[in-house]
Parts: structure tokens; C-alpha cells; sequence
């Protein structure tokens, strides 16, 4: 294995990282007001889980505005919005919860690939402190789902979300 | 002459013999100290006695491998521990289903421990593939002790064994979801970050599936508190982000006063890595 690095990684997220970091916060914000719509439409339990759910993506895009700064994302990520908010405010619960889990495991891809890309330490922590939480939202609304196989609550298939698809 | 047999006008009175006595017991000791006379050949304090020799661990550098070689010890921490716990037959009746859950994590942890072998021997470095000792000496042993009971230490059976090998499973899960996460702050390379995190996710829908076999439905999967201990219930999700605060595992026969014995498990951290000296006895 290679010899340990003497230089540290930067702690504050570097240039690069900024631009990475904006399209994560972009698509919290989207993801907050998804689950706001979705509160709306669902049934007493869901609308439970909605809100709460809803409740940590905003504080994960609060903390990731908190990290960038003047830098942060001004608005949520419009087209990533606009693709999924009638699939999220509307259905049974079961299809909401099946669009719910689809989007969580998207989004657990997507912050990894985040972490394999930024180097500043700061914005690693926060992203790894915030994927093992929507790793365990996916496995919940698997059971709303009506997903009841360990693979369908364990394995994550899902393809991350890209900023060619889902311009902020 | 007076009480003190000193003459008051003497220059020896009592004060000048303690200042001058005092002067030369301290002069006497340091220079005992800092001699290298034959008493002392190597320029040691003198000592009194034995003194077994010892041999000090060499220096340890929680490099990435040292970090992916920890993860990986973890990984088999849960595999011995499932495979003792399948081996215990507690799986019966309505707990039938759990063996395929339980042993469908066996085999994940199994795929993670693969997946960090490679990784660390891609890297041309050296694959650290069995348990981590200080873990097992610190949480899983006395867990393991607190539900089958261990007549040697005057430990009781646990009256709810089944229930308490989920509890510790809950315990293992977050302990090393935990780690992953922790351990991102301290590796160097983003792609690794990425590759330990995948694994931590995974662990971390282990402890979520667990939490709500425990404590199900609605109430199961946010945070809540039991209102007879005044403790935190397994939750799904226990919060908005991952923590890195010490896991509380209730294991074990109920006291008197209806409490079970709290193991609090943390981060491998510095006394625990596997560094590159260390190798599976």
C-alpha cells in the first residue's frame, strides 16, 4: 500500500468541491419539497414518515448550505423537481412509497459519488454522517412499499443522480 | 545548654543542622540520580529490586491500510458472532424467520471483508483477515457471556436470550456503520472514502431492519423513549444524521430491579487498529 501522505487534505471544500457540493444541496432542497408534496397526499402513517423524512433532508441541506457558504445552492434543483414531483404527490401509498425508496436509493449513489470525488474533509464528514441516514430511509419505505424481500430493502440497484440529467 | 542540647549562640544551633542536613540528603539524591558510577551503568535510576524487561509495540500510523485492515477485522468481528449465534439454535418457532435475515448479513459482511481484502491488496498491501481482538475482548466476549451466562465469573444466563442477540446484532450493526463513517475523516483518498461509506450504507439498512424487528411499525422508526427505563428504543432512524456517539446494548438477566447490563460499544480508535505489525494468530 502506498506510503502514508504527508500532506494533509485540505479541510475546507476546495473549488472543485464547491461545484459538486451545489448540486447536492440543489437536489436536497428538491427533496424536501417532494416529501412536502407527498405529506399532502399520503395516508395518516406515510404522512408520518413523510414529514419526518422531509424534515432530514432539509437539515442536510441546511448543513451543506452551512458548509458552502455564500456558495450554497440559491434554489433547489428545478428539473430534478419538476421529473418527479407528480409521481410524488400522487398514488396510492404503496406507489408513493415505491417512489420514495427509488429516489432515496438515488440519492444514497449519488452522495457516495460525491464523497469519491470531493477532497476537502469538512464536506466528507457531513456527506458520509448524511448517506447511512438515507440508506436507512430506503430500508423503511421498502416496508411502505409493500417491498417485502430482504434484497429489495438491502440492495441498492439505483443509478446516482448527474448534473447532465438534472441541470441545477 | 538548653532543651535541644544546642547552645544558643552556637553556630550549630537546630535550624543551621536541618538546613545543612537537608542541603546534603538533596544534594546527595541528585547526584545518585544524575551519576553514572558503577551503580548505575547505564545512567538509570538506581532501583530497588527486579524489574522484568520489557519491549514496547513499535510505533503505529493509522495509515489508509492500517484503516482498511481495521474495517475489515470488524467485518469478521460480525461474521464469528453470527456464526456463533446460528450455532446457538435460538431460531425456533416464530423466530424461524430471523435465521435467513441473520444469515443473509453474514453473507454481506462476508462480501464486505472480500470487497476491503481487495482493495487493500490492490494497493499492494497486506490483508488483515480475521477478528479484531480488542473488540472481542472489550464488547462481544462480555456480551456473549451476559446472554449464555458464564459460571467461571458468576454470570447468570440471560432469561431473554433471544431478544438480547438481536439487541447485540442492533449494537454490531451500528458499531460498524459507525466506524465507516468515522473513518472518513481519517482516510486520505476520496475513492476510498466512497468505497468504506458503500459499506457503511449497507450496515447501516442492517441496523434499520433490526430496529424495527425489535421495536416495529410507525412508532419503531423514529426516536422514542421507554417510558420503564427512561432509555432510548431502537429507532430505524434514529436522527437526521449518522452519529458517532457510543451504542448502549441492554444485555443479559434482569437485576432486582428490572435493569439489564448496559455495554457501551465505540469506534475502533488508535488502542484498537489492526496496524501493519499486527497478524491473525
Amino acid at each position: 500500500m502506498s506510503a502514508p501522505t504527508t500532506t494533509a487534505p485540505p479541510k475546507q471544500p476546495t473549488k472543485s468541491d464547491i461545484a459538486i457540493l451545489q448540486f447536492a444541496h440543489g437536489i436536497e432542497l428538491a427533496m424536501t419539497a417532494l416529501y412536502a408534496k407527498a405529506s399532502a397526499a399520503a395516508g395518516k402513517d406515510l404522512k408520518t414518515v413523510c414529514d419526518m423524512f422531509g424534515g432530514h433532508h432539509l437539515a442536510h441541506a441546511q448543513s451543506l448550505a452551512g458548509l458552502l457558504g455564500r456558495s450554497s445552492a440559491t434554489t433547489q434543483n428545478a428539473s430534478f423537481y419538476t421529473a418527479f414531483v407528480t409521481a410524488a404527490s400522487s398514488g396510492s401509498d404503496t406507489e408513493l412509497a415505491g417512489t420514495f425508496l427509488s429516489l432515496e436509493n438515488s440519492l444514497v449513489k449519488t452522495h457516495l459519488g460525491v464523497l469519491g470525488t470531493i477532497t476537502g474533509t469538512d464536506g466528507a464528514q457531513l456527506v458520509a454522517s448524511i448517506i447511512p441516514v438515507q440508506g436507512r430511509h430506503a430500508a423503511v419505505l421498502a416496508g411502505f412499499a409493500g417491498k417485502k424481500g430482504l434484497g429489495d430493502i438491502l440492495d441498492n440497484e439505483a443509478e446516482p443522480l448527474d448534473t447532465k440529467t438534472y441541470p441545477a | 545548654m538548653n532543651a535541644n542540647n544546642f547552645e544558643m549562640n552556637s553556630p550549630v544551633n537546630r535550624r543551621r543542622f536541618f538546613l545543612t542536613g537537608g542541603f546534603a540528603i538533596a544534594t546527595t539524591t541528585l547526584l545518585a540520580a544524575c551519576g553514572k558510577g558503577p551503580q548505575s551503568p547505564q545512567g538509570e535510576f538506581p532501583r530497588i529490586g527486579v524489574v522484568p524487561p520489557t519491549t514496547g509495540l513499535p510505533d503505529g500510523v493509522p495509515t489508509d491500510e492500517v484503516l482498511l485492515r481495521t474495517a475489515t477485522s470488524l467485518e469478521f468481528n460480525a461474521i464469528d458472532t453470527y456464526r456463533k449465534v446460528l450455532a446457538l439454535g435460538l431460531f425456533t418457532g416464530s423466530a424461524a424467520g430471523t435465521a435467513a435475515v441473520v444469515n443473509r448479513f453474514k453473507a454481506d459482511h462476508e462480501a464486505h471483508a472480500k470487497a476491503l481484502s481487495g482493495i487493500i491488496t490492490e494497493a499492494k498491501g497486506e490483508t488483515f483477515e480475521c477478528a479484531n481482538e480488542q473488540i472481542n475482548k472489550l464488547y462481544i466476549n462480555p456480551a456473549l457471556d451476559l446472554i449464555l451466562g458464564n459460571k467461571d465469573a458468576g454470570i447468570a444466563p440471560s432469561d431473554t436470550p433471544l431478544d438480547d442477540v438481536m439487541a447485540l446484532a442492533l449494537g454490531l450493526e451500528t458499531l460498524a456503520a459507525q466506524t465507516y463513517q468515522f473513518y472518513v475523516s481519517l482516510l486520505s483518498q476520496p475513492k476510498l472514502r466512497a468505497a468504506a461509506m458503500g459499506i457503511g450504507e449497507q450496515e447501516s439498512r442492517h441496523a434499520a431492519v433490526l430496529a424495527q424487528a425489535i421495536n416495529p411499525g410507525i412508532a419503531g422508526i423514529g426516536p422514542s423513549t421507554n417510558k420503564d427505563t427512561g432509555k432510548p428504543n431502537p429507532a430505524a432512524v434514529p436522527g437526521p444524521f449518522g452519529s458517532l456517539g457510543s451504542i448502549a446494548v441492554a444485555l443479559g438477566k434482569k437485576s432486582e430491579a428490572g435493569n439489564k447490563t448496559t455495554l457501551n460499544m465505540e469506534t475502533p480508535s488508535l488502542n484498537s487498529m489492526a496496524y501493519e505489525y499486527a497478524k491473525c494468530s
